[in-house]
């Protein structure tokens, strides 16, 4: 199994997760979908280490500090949609474009 | 302390600033005390250099002082006077101190009005003073914003407009001049050794940069640094058609503040094209002097022509610097290029078209600060600058006649007082590379006569008005700052030397710099 | 030769009503009667200075008439650096020197200037007296005479004009002396004024840029330099070079503006609104005489072509001044349009070859033209400033000096024998007659024709006034109640009455015509005086008209003269209007187009701004379209450049 396979693969989950963030209706399916895109990042990651030999732990470090960031991420942003269902009464991101000029 | 003399001279305008900042708001006196005594001293200053202390038969720089400031681009903060930064220094801290005491005891937060003022003063003198050219666009941006406070706070009506127009041309110029700044450091390194911001190295290496340069869309390297160099300075100038800005600005600007705008202020960019502008890209230079000539009439014909049919006072003056500064221009483009005369007296037309420009920059000071301050006596009386609202004046007034005789004919060029020597040294020396555009100015100057008279007249002669009748003559404040600029006016008129002597070596250091006569 | 002598005097005289001009300014208000015995003071102590250097000169001896003092040419150091006063720097305008000059045709003309412009501020005394601006005119009668007697003490053009320009300036003031009074402002005055100095500029002007050609072409501006190195500069050439010429004409335009010639004699007759003794000031001694002085200094840079051209202009004017003169009913009209025929056969002197002459006509013109313009001055302050001639005559017995000495001044300027006038014009003529047999065509024989023609117009129209003021019966209430003038008035009227008749004496440098043309003039002049003061006699002596009928009796003629011939309501269509109009259109210019571009991309920019935020619509999720839309476009933009 070459590289394109992992390519592929890590494609297709960041145009799902793409997808998903760009045309869900509800906020949570939104972070899912940025959730997949920082997975297929670091599938990238991955199989690009495994197939560059000079390349040592880089991306596997690297893989490991998107986690962290996607745990974290997970946090604030779940904080944020509580915020936001609390202000707006709904968490669908069509009812806030309060953010305009 | 005497190798640090210049630096402590930029710094004390900062540190007076600052000092006013810690005085509360309500002691108004003691604001315009600091101010004032600042400025006083800065010019006691510059005058005991000229004394003692300062050379004026060395050309070159003196007081010289470089202290690295941002090693990794060599950027230093580095000073030095010559004998034109002297003599505009000096008429920096005289405008500047006038403005001081033209301004009413009481305004309304004074507190930033002095400090911003003393920014000012301290900005333009760095301008003056810096031969490290990072260090001059730092000043020269730092100048550029209390003026727009002090235009978009204490100003008239229309304010906020003119500060914002004010403010937008200028960054407009200052942001082409950084580009070339960056380009010019960049080239200078381009040869292996160390990139350098030093003014005089750069004038040194600019002359051989012209030949192998290479070119962009078409145009020669070197006449893309003399482009943006010239639109940034001619925006301060100001050159035709770049000059809108200044009658707005000047209209709305209160009278100290107009003074200092077209007392110092002009000057900077005529500096900066004397300094940096032409040294920088001598051959470009060489090859559009007729440009620059042709630009010098345009602005002498053009805004005498506009400012004949302005019936506000202030526009009308406004108009007129436009036109004063043209002589700079015709001046400057004299350097280059000699056409017809006796092959001995090359040097001499140089010489007399470079004392001209820039002994121009001093006389136009003069002139131009005080016909703003004539404005200024007049509004106040009148709260009106409609010129044909006023009439008569002369007999109600005969200080204020005395006064503003001398600004209007030291204006207009009349021998013995300042505006004459200059404009005779301009045209002397312009006239064999430029024969064609000194006859154009001569017609430039009729017009001069015209509109300055036609000013004169109905402000001065004539029956006077029944709501003008009740005007008082002028007062001890507004004789005070009148009065020095009335003397040094007839002074540079009857003994230019005052000033020449100054600056002759020094001019001679820089027509080295510049481009050699082109015979055809 | 004494050399070192002259210097400080010479500085003391015009320094003397400079000093005077000074305190004036400063302190005169505060002083007892305004302080006019300053500047009056002043001027009589310049005159006695200039008289003792005119004794001193004379004393030369034969020498007088040759002799050249200046600064520059012999001894007292070359003069003095004006522009930058370091002496190792001479580049360009940086060795420019300027000194001092006397010659033999100074000293009188330095001597005439300092006694005439004393005698004008000793008339002023009685006539200003109680104007509200006492002082001030003092101030500025002060300055004139400061800046004449600058100019006839320098040794370069540089200085003359710059002296010559503040004559301009001082004339300015004068002339609208009168719209600033405090009681009754006259806004006519200040009309005058301006144009008067608006007129004179254009010759300014044309004469700077001639100076300017001259420096460059010679290197120097001096007197004595330029008659060395005009003739060097020919001899090497063959010839005149073409910008030699050039630099003459603007040379001689700035003698046509000063010296009022045709076709800028326009501002002339409107100087009349200022007080009169200002008039005698600026037709007499100063101003107008500068012109003169400065086309005869010139002299040396003036090409043959050029003379010829200032001859031409020189009698035309003097022609044409003396028709309109003749019809003229204003006692201070007739007297402006005199002046500018006599400046004419002065110019024209010089055009002919005789700078000597032309200075000596200044001489003589200067002592009988201030007589006449006091005279003139003294009738107006008796009849309570009436000066229309129709409403004066009968003067004779109620004033019998001011009679006198116009009578002997109108003679001198008439061409009587033996007065000063006749020696001074019988020169000119004598020129003019020359040239007419040593040359030929239009341009030798115009000058001779014209000014013959002027001859006996100027005894016509100069008895016609004199007449008209001083014989018959008075035509008005004023007339029949004047009285003679006080003593400060009356006595320099005598004096200069005495000057007309004797004042060709004191002038050193007889010009010398040749045998033949002095005859021809004699006759001429002679012809010329019989003939003008006959008609003059036969037609408002005998049969006693009236000052309006002179225009009825020559028709249409007369009313073209009496219209100036449209001259100024020319200049007023091809020079004013149009400088008006295209300053409206510059105007609004400068604000629709050259503003407006700049508004326009500011606007531009505000609008696109506007149009932008559109795409700020507060959707995250099409933010994110977009980004992602972006991304592909750049990404498929990167793989066509490699591919």
């Amino acid at each position: 199994m070459g590289l394109e396979a992992y390519l592929f693969v890590s494609l297709l989950l960041f145009l799902l997760g793409l997808i998903m963030a760009a045309a869900r209706r509800s906020l949570i399916y939104v972070l899912i979908g940025l959730e997949l895109i920082l997975n297929a990042a670091n599938l990238n990651l991955v199989a690009f280490q495994r197939f560059h030999p000079g390349a040592g732990l880089d991306g596997q470090i690297g893989a490991i500090f998107v986690i962290i960031l996607a745990a974290a991420e997970a946090a604030i942003a779940l904080a944020i949609v509580l915020n936001v269902y609390s202000r707006f009464g709904s968490i669908r991101p069509d009812d806030m474009h309060t953010l305009r000029d | 302390m005497g190798e640090h003399l210049l630096s402590v001279f930029v710094a004390l305008p900062f540190v007076a600033a600052l000092l006013i900042a810690l005085i509360p708001r309500t002691s108004q006196a003691a604001h315009r005390f600091v101010a004032g005594t600042t400025t006083a001293a800065a010019f006691a200053f510059l005058i005991g250099l000229v004394f003692g202390g300062f050379d004026p038969s060395q050309g070159g720089l003196q007081f010289a002082e470089s202290t690295s400031w941002i090693p990794r681009f060599q950027v230093n903060w580095a000073l030095g006077m010559d004998g034109l930064a002297l003599v505009l220094l000096l008429l920096s801290a005289l405008i500047h101190f006038l403005a001081v005491i033209a301004t009413k005891p009481r305004i309304d937060g004074s507190k930033g009005y002095y400090a911003l003022l003393l920014l000012l003063f301290g900005g333009v003198n760095g301008v003056f003073l810096a031969t490290d050219l990072f260090l001059f666009y730092v000043f020269w941006e730092l100048m550029l914003i209390p003026m727009y406070f002090l235009i978009g706070i204490w100003g008239g009506e229309q304010r906020k407009r003119a500060a914002t127009k004010f403010i937008l041309y200028t960054l407009f110029g200052s942001v082409l001049m950084l580009v070339a700044v960056v380009a010019v450091y960049l080239r200078s390194g381009a040869d292996g050794v160390l990139p350098t911001f030093d003014i005089f190295a750069l004038q040194a290496q600019a002359a051989g940069w012209a030949i192998e340069g290479g070119t962009l869309f078409g145009l020669e390297w070197s006449t893309w640094i003399f482009a943006l160099f010239f639109l940034a300075f001619a925006v301060k100038i100001p050159v035709v058609p770049f000059h809108t800005w200044l009658p707005d600005a000047h209209v709305q600007a209160p009278t100290p503040i107009s003074v200092i705008l077209a007392g110092v202020l002009l000057k900077l960019g005529a500096y900066g094209m004397l300094r940096i502008g032409f040294p920088l890209a001598p051959d470009a230079f060489a090859e559009l002097a007729w440009l620059v000539a042709t630009l010098g009439v345009i602005n002498i014909v053009y805004g005498a022509w506009v400012a004949l049919a302005q019936t506000d006072f202030k526009r009308l003056v406004a108009y007129s610097s436009v036109s004063h500064m043209g002589f700079f221009l015709l001046g400057i483009a004299g350097v280059a290029g000699l056409t017809q005369g006796a092959a001995h007296l090359d040097a001499g037309p140089r010489f007399n078209s470079i004392a001209g420009a820039s002994l121009q920059l001093v006389t136009h000071g003069i002139s131009a600060a005080l016909m703003f301050l004539l404005v200024g006596v007049v509004y106040d009386r009148a709260h009106s600058r409609d010129l044909n609202r006023f009439g008569g004046l002369g007999r109600i007034m005969p200080k204020f006649f005395v006064v503003a005789t001398v600004g209007f004919f030291s204006s207009l060029g009349l021998p013995l007082l300042a505006g004459f020597v200059p404009e005779a040294l301009t045209l002397f020396g312009a006239w064999p590379s430029w024969p064609l555009h000194v006859g154009l100015t001569a017609f430039g100057l009729m017009l001069t006569a015209i509109y300055l008279l036609q000013a004169y007249r109905s402000v001065l002669l004539g029956p006077t008005p029944r709501d003008c009748k009740g005007y008082a003559d002028l007062d001890r404040r507004e004789m005070a700052v009148t009065l020095p600029l009335v003397v040094a006016s007839v002074a540079l008129g009857v003994a230019p030397f005052l000033v020449l002597d100054l600056l002759a070596s020094c001019l001679q250091t820089i027509l080295r710099t510049l481009p050699p006569e082109v015979l055809p | 030769m004494p050399t070192a002598d002259f210097f400080p005097l010479l500085l003391a005289v015009p320094l003397l009503p400079l000093g005077a001009w000074l305190l004036q300014v400063l302190v005169g208000r505060s002083l007892p009667r305004g302080g006019d015995w300053l500047p009056t003071g002043a001027m009589l102590g310049a005159f006695g200075v200039a008289v003792l250097l005119y004794l001193r000169a004379q004393g030369l001896g034969d020498e007088a008439e040759h002799f050249v003092w200046s600064t520059g040419a012999t001894g007292g150091g070359h003069g003095w650096k004006w522009f930058v006063s370091s002496e190792g720097l001479d580049a360009g305008l940086a060795a420019f020197r300027a000194g001092l000059w006397y010659d033999g045709l100074t000293a009188p003309l330095l001597a005439m200037v300092a006694g005439v412009s004393f005698l004008v501020h000793l008339f002023s005394t009685g006539y200003m007296r109680g104007n509200s601006r006492y002082t001030a005119y003092f101030a500025g009668l002060a300055l004139f005479s400061f800046a004449m007697l600058a100019m006839l003490v320098s040794d370069n053009l540089l200085f003359v004009f710059m002296f010559w320009e503040v004559m301009g300036l001082c004339s300015f003031l004068l002339i609208g002396h009168d719209s600033l009074d405090r009681q009754k402002p006259r806004p006519r005055a200040a009309a005058a004024a301006v144009k008067a100095f608006l007129t004179t500029r254009v010759g300014d002007v044309a004469l700077l840029l001639g100076l300017a050609i001259l420096w460059n072409g010679f290197g120097t501006l001096q007197f004595h330099e330029l008659a060395v190195a005009v003739p060097n500069l020919i001899e090497g050439q063959q010839g005149w070079p073409s910008w030699l010429e050039t630099a003459g004409v603007l040379i001689f335009l700035g003698a046509v503006g000063k010296s009022a010639q045709f076709p800028l004699h326009v501002w002339l007759p409107d100087a009349m609104e200022g007080p009169t003794p200002v008039s005698a000031m600026i037709h007499a001694a100063t101003m107008v005489a500068a012109g003169v002085y400065l086309v005869a200094r010139a002299f040396p840079v003036l090409a043959p072509g050029v003379l010829a051209i200032i001859a031409v202009v020189g009698a035309f004017t003097a022609f044409f001044a003396a028709t309109i003169a003749l019809t003229q009913d204003d006692l201070k009209k007739v007297l402006a349009y005199s002046t500018i025929s006599q400046l004419g056969y002065m110019i024209s002197a010089v055009g002919l070859g005789s700078p000597d002459g032309a200075l000596f006509h200044v001489f003589t013109h200067g002592l009988f033209k201030a007589g006449l313009f006091l005279g003139a001055g003294a009738v107006i302050h008796a009849c309570h400033h009436e000066q229309n001639l129709s409403r004066l005559g009968g003067l004779r017995k109620r004033m019998p000096v001011t009679y006198a000495s116009m009578l002997l001044c109108t003679a001198a300027i008439a061409g009587v024998p033996f007065l000063s006038g006749f020696y001074s014009k019988d020169a000119i003529l004598a020129f003019a007659a020359e040239g007419w047999e040593a040359g030929a065509g239009m341009a030798a024989t115009l000058p001779l024709v014209l000014l013959g023609l002027a001859a006996p117009l100027t005894a016509l129209y100069m008895f016609r006034m004199f007449l008209l003021a001083f014989s018959g019966e008075p035509r008005s209430d004023h007339a029949r109640d004047a009285k003679e003038v006080p003593l400060p008035m009356s006595l320099p009227l005598v004096l200069l009455g005495l000057g007309a008749v004797f004042g060709a004496m004191l002038w050193f440098a007889k010009p010398h015509p040749s045998e033949d043309a002095h005859h021809l003039a004699t006759i001429l002049a002679s012809v010329s005086l019989v003939l003008g003061l006959g008609a003059a006699l036969l037609y408002f002596q005998f049969r006693k008209r009236d000052a309006g009928r002179t225009a009825a009796a020559l028709g249409p003629f007369a009313r073209a003269a009496r219209g100036l011939y449209g001259v100024d309501g020319f200049y007023h269509a091809v020079t004013v209007m149009p400088v008006r109009v295209v300053a409206r259109l510059a105007s609004s210019f400068d604000r629709r187009v050259v503003d407006g571009i700049v508004h326009g991309l500011g606007g531009f920019a505000v609008q696109l701004g506007l149009r932008l935020r559109r795409l700020q619509s507060g959707h995250i999720q099409r933010y994110l379209y977009l980004t992602y839309a972006g991304l592909l476009a750049l990404t498929l933009f990167a793989l066509w450049r490699v591919s």
